[in-house]
């Protein structure tokens, strides 16, 4: 095998591939247009949450009104809205609802009719139902019931629904104090023990660090698709395509060995689906970028990103690899496509089995072809203080070493029979399938 | 020179018993002659001229190209032909240049000499006009200029053109055929496979008749006419193919 000819071959084909509008846009201009597109749909997502108020109808309103006392309960409501001081709650939730916080105050509505009518007719988006008499039977110490009516299937009503919850959970944690106060026993009466949990972070914190965990699982995921959209394209066209257009057989022709072909086919293609993934690993670290300085915590992993990039030239040499063995048994560039659905069902099974949670970096699942890599670049792009797994590298890049080259074999034996260089569409031809 | 003698090819047919392309095919073409092998559609052409181009391996028999075999020795054999047919084809995002100068290298050609060797082909074969305009963007005529370029531009010994005026028009016709002419004025050894009569009339010293895999009948137009008594040459290629 010459490398000069390998070389000569694989320069041409990038080439070749650099000046295809289709693929270029596909690999190149996609994420560019896809990842500000992800981000403003969250961003306006979270703009609707925090930019309007939600509304909260209030059923039975003045039987919420707290009677005088010594030691009152604190009120639920304040004239028409609710006690702001149950806004801001002292309770640690979900980052969704540490956005909600940070919303506006709910608008309250006084509903005198149905409320399932209000509900019904979108007046409101939630409502809370104040049984009759219901300050009377809590002064009485009874167990008055409060109920949360939202219309099923409303993303705005199950948002003010929990905004409601939030501020009755409040208020509930205030009117118990107040009780065990009026009994002489401490606010922390139902306390029985002290917790302590050093993991436990302040909620921006928190949120940068579930961000963190989610970019760790997912990010690996979007790389394999990357590198499949950016290799096996190139590589129907540069198989299928090229028989189709009539080139390769010139191609069989000239000097170049079939080894020395496949392999500058398979250099273009690598040299693609790496692309891709090094393209999609600088867009999507420049969003990850953008969101740390919102969170205002650290979410990305740079050495681990680096790393990520690294693991992505086997993952790119094993599509390349396959694209080209699969690409040169079609007759035509339609043809190889359709190939391409058995490949991503093979192929996204092994993805998704690295992000199934309690998948572990194990000696087997290391030599797994895709779940391997993947979940050693979740490894490296995690932040859980455990010491990079070095001894992993060597069977993970082992293997995807033994499956490159048994792909790159499989597209040379492509490559060597007649049947399948010659394959002529049409039942008259049928016979040249399978040469002696 | 090339030589076959026995050469043969194999296929599995729909029943899975081996059918033969090409059956026992002996000829030989010499330098500075252009030799026709003539049959219709099916007849085992393209079957013999891909294994003389080695991408097709004969089940049986022996055939070289200028003095290698083309079981044992392919490499040599690639190097040593330029292959032309009506189906070649180009590529869309190279220049009619860049194409030349791609196979150039292939072959070997480097620098000055490559330089040289495309300017002489693009100014015998006037491709200067569209020297950078991308396949996808050439006429029908330019795209066959520069698969003749491209199969000229080592310099080969051996040509081999398998009906490569199939689809053209007249004029593109006209211009690959006088192409082969001077081809062949200039020494080189031509096998030119076709089912036009005209062309053979105008081209060809001798021909072989194939059909069903076989020759049915080799030598000049003259000796073909007086062996088998028809004047006409479409009359003769009926009467051979249908006996």
């Amino acid at each position: 095998m010459r490398l000069s000819v390998v070389s000569l071959i694989s320069r041409k084909e990038t080439a070749d591939l650099l000046r295809d509008r289709r693929t270029v846009s596909l690999v190149f201009l996609a994420p560019l247009i896809l990842y500000p597109l992800f981000g403003l749909t969250a961003y306006l997502f979270a703009s609707e949450l925090i930019g309007k108020p939600p509304v909260i109808g209030v059923a039975n309103m003045s039987d919420a009104v707290m009677p005088v006392a010594d030691i009152p309960f604190p009120p639920l409501l304040d004239g028409d809205e609710f006690n702001p001081d149950l806004l801001t709650p002292k309770k640690d939730d979900t980052p969704e609802a540490e956005v909600q916080k940070k919303g506006k105050p709910p608008v309250v509505v006084r509903l005198d009719g149905d409320p399932q009518e209000a509900l019904r007719t979108r007046r409101v988006q939630a409502v809370l139902v104040v049984p009759p008499g219901f300050a009377a039977d809590l002064e009485a110490g009874k167990r008055p019931k409060l109920t949360f009516l939202s219309r099923d299937g409303d993303d705005k009503s199950k948002v003010a629904v929990r905004r409601l919850a939030d501020i009755v959970t409040e208020w509930e944690k205030r009117a118990k104090a107040v009780r065990f106060q009026r009994d002489g026993k401490p606010a922390d009466y139902d306390q029985l023990v002290k917790i302590e949990d050093p993991s436990k972070k302040p909620p921006d914190a928190r949120a940068a660090s579930e961000l963190r965990d989610s970019l760790a699982r997912v990010f690996p995921l979007l790389l394999v698709l990357w590198v499949v959209a950016g290799a096996i394209q190139p590589a129907v066209d540069l198989t299928a395509g090229e028989k189709e257009r009539g080139t390769m057989e010139t191609l069989l022709i000239s000097p170049a060995e079939r080894s020395e072909i496949v392999l500058g086919k398979f250099v273009a293609v690598t040299f693609f689906g790496f692309s891709s993934v090094l393209w999609n690993v600088v867009c999507l670290t420049g969003a990850a970028l953008v969101g740390q300085a919102f969170v205002g915590q650290p979410i990305v992993n740079l050495p681990g990103m680096a790393g990520c990039v690294v693991l992505g030239v086997p993952i790119a040499m094993l599509f390349s690899g396959v694209g080209i063995a699969l690409g040169v048994f079609a007759r035509s560039t339609k043809e190889g496509q359709y190939y391409i659905v058995p490949l991503m069902l093979v192929a996204m099974p092994l993805a998704f089995w690295s992000m199934i949670p309690g998948t572990e970096l194990t000696p087997f699942t290391a030599v797994v072809p895709v779940t391997g890599s993947m979940l050693l670049q979740q490894k490296l792009l995690s932040v859980s203080g455990e010491p990079i797994p070095w001894g992993y590298f060597a069977p993970v890049l082992g293997a995807q070493a033994v499956y490159v080259g048994l792909a790159l074999l499989a597209a040379w034996w492509q490559f060597r029979r007649e049947g399948v260089l010659f394959r002529e569409v049409g039942r008259a031809k049928r016979g040249w399938f399978t040469a002696k | 020179m090339i030589e076959l003698d026995g050469l043969t090819k194999s296929f599995a047919g729909p029943d899975g018993k081996p059918v033969a392309a090409v059956d026992d095919l002996t000829f030989t073409v010499n330098p500075g002659e252009v030799f026709g092998l003539l049959g219709p559609n099916g007849a085992g052409k393209t079957t013999t001229l891909r294994m003389l181009c080695t991408v097709l391996k004969p089940t049986a028999g022996f055939a070289t190209v200028a003095g290698h075999d083309v079981a044992t020795d392919p490499s040599a054999v690639r190097r040593s032909i330029g292959f032309l047919s009506a189906n070649t084809g180009v590529y869309d995002r190279m220049t009619a240049w860049e194409m030349v100068a791609y196979y150039g290298k292939l072959y070997g050609l480097r620098g000055d000499a490559l330089t040289a060797r495309l300017e002489t082909l693009f100014d015998a074969l006037q491709m200067n006009d569209f020297r950078n305009v991308v396949g996808g963007r050439m006429s029908t005529g330019m795209k066959q200029k520069v698969s003749i370029a491209r199969a000229l531009v080592h310099d080969p010994p051996v040509l081999i053109f398998d009906e490569p005026t199939a689809g053209l028009d007249v004029l593109v016709q006209r211009a690959v055929l006088q192409s082969i002419a001077k081809l062949k004025a200039e020494g080189k050894t031509i096998l030119f496979s076709t089912h036009i009569m005209t062309e053979v009339q105008k081209l060809c010293d001798r021909v072989a008749v194939m059909a069903k895999g076989r020759i049915a009948a080799c030598g000049t137009l003259a000796e073909l006419k007086a062996e088998h008594g028809q004047d006409d040459v479409e009359e003769l290629f009926f009467s051979l193919v249908g006996e």
